[in-house]
């Protein structure tokens, strides 16, 4: 064992620039997730609340008894998109709107005893039918005892809209990623074919030239990754002191230890990968 | 593994070889024994590094069977591979050594590839510099030597660990005479030792001053031996 770990030092040590632009390129492709991991955090920060409100609200006729604003509540909560339903009283709904008027309440007073403000069922919307808000709209306005239906369908279709964008970056980012330390470990494999090929002939079981090269993979992995996590760290720390004020991004805002030891594995795998996909051609001698 | 005859160390029966139609061995059949010496000797180009790489298995054969120390290299697993090779030393043409590594290194690949102890490597490594008169070279990396000593470094790994069989492709190639005929001296040591040797050359000379036998190959047919 002491000498697959010698092998793997010296192995590293020999293949000077491309080992040092194989741990950049971890860097750089871990430095992107962590960017799109703490963008993702702040839009889920900034929109978690919009997506807490409700997308349809269901305003009753007057004069439903108990048992059909059961009814009702039911046939909605049965609706596969429906996440959650809030029933606000007609009360309710006049304490809210007292709770708007703030100081100037007393112009509801008296509104008590005919109060004209409907009861309504709110309809949280599912995460992934963020774009069927119209849809669920539609087939709540159908039920009988519903007077009127609102939506907020714009509003849905945005957030839908940029967590579809921001899936798309990580997803083109991370495919490059992993195309570039592809060729890149598939290159240094090429220039270290004939070592190869050497350790083959003079009788080297395969796990013996595989387990260093898979380990200097591991280790160049985790250099860049947790390379490419502390320049993040100290950028965002930078970016808290100039106070630029484009985006409110934080130390707070930083990957939690989870997230971190999600980019440091994810960079050791980048790497694990790299090692072991381009050494199956050459190993074959 | 197939069983060979005990006496027998190499058979190859009527294998042939081809590269894109183009025939590089025909037929070729050559039996040797355990413990003998032999002299494959042939113009360049007569085939005999081919027969060389197919006893060492770097290639296949297009037809015909080769057994070498009970295996049958024509149906080896991949995975026997490796151990087979360990019961077979190769003197490469090219030498094949690693160049970011020492000679003393170099050489004890051979040792090291089979999880050889320390002082094991050390005392086979230190007795095979010292019979190729490698001792005072041995933390230089290839580069930095000449021809001749790299020829010598490619002996010492192909003999480090006592193979049952020497295989040596053109190994005085680089050599002076008086150092080529040191070098065959060193394989009789080897070869009195137990190991079945052969070796491949175009220098007849050398080999009847050996007085061994001898095998000679011509445009990719055996025509003596």
């Amino acid at each position: 064992m002491a000498y697959i770990w010698r092998e793997t030092f010296i192995n590293m040590r020999h293949s000077g620039l491309i080992g040092f632009l194989s741990i950049i390129i971890v860097a750089l492709t871990t430095m992107v997730f962590s960017l799109l991991l703490i963008i993702t955090n702040h839009i889920n920060t900034q929109f978690g609340v919009l997506k807490k409100s409700p997308f349809v609200v269901a305003f009753l006729e007057d004069g439903l008894d108990d048992l059909q604003r059961e009814q009702i509540h039911k046939q909605i909560k049965g609706l596969p998109q429906v996440d959650a339903v809030l029933y606000v009283s007609k009360e309710e709904a006049l304490q809210r709107t007292s709770r708007m008027f703030g100081e100037r309440r007393e112009v509801l007073d008296g509104l008590e005893d005919m109060n004209p403000l409907p009861s309504s069922f709110e309809i949280e919307v599912k995460d992934q039918y963020l774009g069927d808000v119209k849809e669920v709209a539609d087939a709540v306005k159908k039920l009988s005892g519903v007077a009127e239906v609102q939506n907020a369908e714009e509003a849905s279709k945005l957030i839908k809209s940029v967590e579809m964008i921001a899936l798309l970056i990580v997803a083109i980012m991370g495919l490059a990623s992993i195309i570039i330390i592809f060729f890149s470990v598939t290159i240094t494999t090429y220039m270290r074919r004939d070592e190869i090929k050497i350790m083959r002939l003079v009788g080297s079981s395969r796990a013996f030239i595989r387990i260093p090269l898979l380990l200097q993979g591991l280790i160049e992995g985790l250099l860049g990754s947790v390379l490419g996590v502390s320049i993040i760290y100290g950028l965002i720390y930078l970016y808290g002191i100039l106070n630029l004020m484009i985006l409110d991004i934080n130390l707070e805002s930083f990957l939690s230890y989870e997230q971190m030891g999600a980019v440091v594995g994810v960079g050791m795998f980048l790497g694990f990968m790299g090692g072991a996909l381009p050494l199956r051609k050459f190993i074959k001698v | 593994m197939d069983e060979t005859s005990n006496t027998k160390m190499i058979q190859m029966d009527k294998v042939s070889v081809k590269v894109k139609k183009m025939s590089i061995l025909h037929d070729v059949s050559i039996d040797i024994d355990k413990g003998e010496f032999v002299f494959l000797v042939g113009s360049s180009g007569a085939g005999k590094s081919t027969v060389l790489r197919l006893l060492h298995r770097e290639i296949t054969p297009t037809s015909g069977i080769i057994n070498v120390a009970g295996y049958n290299l024509s149906q080896i697993k991949i995975s026997e591979l490796p151990h087979y090779r360990r019961k077979v030393g190769f003197v490469f043409q090219d030498f094949k050594l690693l160049p970011n590594r020492t000679v003393a290194q170099n050489v004890a690949l051979s040792l090291r590839v089979v999880g050889a102890r320390g002082s094991h490597i050390k005392r086979n490594v230190d007795r095979a510099l010292e019979w190729t008169n490698l001792t005072h070279r041995k933390d230089a990396i290839p580069e930095d030597i000449s021809g001749g000593e790299q020829q010598r470094a490619a002996i010492a790994r192909a003999i480090v660990n006592d193979p049952a069989i020497l295989l040596a492709d053109e190994p005085t190639g680089n050599l002076d005479p008086d150092l080529s005929l040191e070098i065959m001296r060193l394989f009789e040591r080897l070869n009195k030792r137990g190991a079945t040797v052969l070796v491949a050359t175009h220098d007849i000379d050398l080999a009847l001053k050996l007085n061994k036998r001898i095998i000679i190959i011509h445009q990719g047919k055996i025509i003596e031996g």
